[in-house]
């Protein structure tokens, strides 16, 4: 249900940006997705797959989804390090929870490729 | 053939740079939501939580201490205006926003719901979003601050299971502490489990047994509001 709505705006994104290109088919879109959103990838796989059979331009399209990792500045050594598991938010050098989320919770189109 | 001009050539392969957020239509009007209110010293106030585990309620009794005449209310739900019905009994002023199949409010509905509402006389614009642990985290719709409602009876493993909307928490309120006991509620492991994901947030624990247990977050509410306040001023 969530990754319903969320998957009709990437459609609404790709439409709005190949409108005026010329654009027979979308071939490819490329998005990135950080493991601090609530976005399941596989879920938003299946409904591209779903929806994309109504919108001729996009029919044959496929989309590639990059995960991206969570990436934290701790506040209390100034050390940067990732996150290992998303209930775990803390710095991997001192253990400080006091930090602040420098990137994961993106979700971005990044690439349209279009005949 | 080719679109641009029509020879027989085949037509190549384009590709559009984009690095757009999908999210960005909705942050920005978000966005725009939270400076009109800000500029109107309004504070708004989003309430998260799962089903049943208190928001009206608490809004009821933080409405009560705070003078119901100085707070407006979005309710969010799938169906029915059940939790508007009941403000309205206490002349809190509230309005109904039904999603249908949508599962959290975002920052057009809100917008649209601002457009029919009368906030003149209003200090503060608490949100009750739809009752549900995951997909309302980290949307933005406007607000100055979260609250997360977190009940006893839902059990003290939910920072661990739902991790997401305790990460964004201005102020965690554990509800019907009266009943931890019964529950065998383990406040000390739900504290730690929080403490790994938020280390900021405020935790205050709440019961209707004992409505001064409601004081404490009142009073953080009217602070972020002479903060909000105090940022016009200097703005």
């Amino acid at each position: 249900m969530h990754e319903l709505s969320i998957t009709k705006r990437i459609i609404e994104v790709i439409l709005e940006e190949v409108q005026n290109k010329k654009c027979e088919s979308v071939k490819m879109v490329s998005l990135e997705l950080g493991n601090l959103t609530t976005y399941s990838k596989n879920s938003i796989l299946f409904y591209f797959d779903l929806l994309k059979k109504n919108f001729p331009i996009i029919k044959r399209s496929q989309i590639k989804i990059k995960e991206v990792k969570g990436k934290i500045l701790c506040n209390n050594c100034g050390r940067t390090s990732f996150i290992k598991d998303p209930y775990l938010i803390f710095c991997n050098f001192c253990n400080s929870s006091d930090i602040a989320i420098l990137q994961g919770k993106e979700f971005k189109i990044k690439r349209i490729r279009y005949k | 053939m080719c679109e641009e001009c029509g020879c027989d050539k085949q037509s190549e392969t384009r590709e559009i740079i984009l690095n757009k957020s999908i999210s960005e239509k909705n942050d920005s009007l978000a966005k725009e939501i939270k400076n009109n209110l800000r500029k109107k010293g309004i504070l708004c106030i989003n309430v998260l939580g799962a089903p049943g585990c208190g928001k009206t309620t608490f809004i009821e009794v933080v409405s009560q201490i705070l003078n119901h005449s100085s707070i407006a209310v979005i309710q969010g739900d799938l169906e029915s205006d059940i939790d508007k019905q009941r403000l309205d009994k206490q002349e809190i002023y509230a309005y109904q926003i039904n999603t249908h199949s949508g599962c959290h409010l975002n920052s057009y509905m809100i917008h649209n719901a601002l457009e029919d509402m009368n906030l003149k006389g209003k200090k503060y614009l608490i949100i009750e979003n739809v009752g549900n642990l995951v997909c309302p985290a980290g949307i933005k719709i406007g607000q100055h601050i979260n609250i997360v409602i977190s009940s006893t009876t839902e059990g003290s493993d939910k920072p661990k299971k739902y991790p997401f909307i305790f990460m964004d928490a201005n102020v965690i309120l554990i509800s019907k502490f009266d009943l931890a006991d019964k529950v065998e509620f383990n406040e000390k492991n739900y504290i730690k489990d929080i403490r790994k994901i938020n280390s900021n947030a405020k935790i205050i624990k709440i019961s209707l047994k004992d409505k001064k247990t409601f004081l404490k977050v009142a009073r953080f509410i009217e602070d972020e509001r002479n903060y909000l306040i105090t940022r016009n001023h200097s703005h």
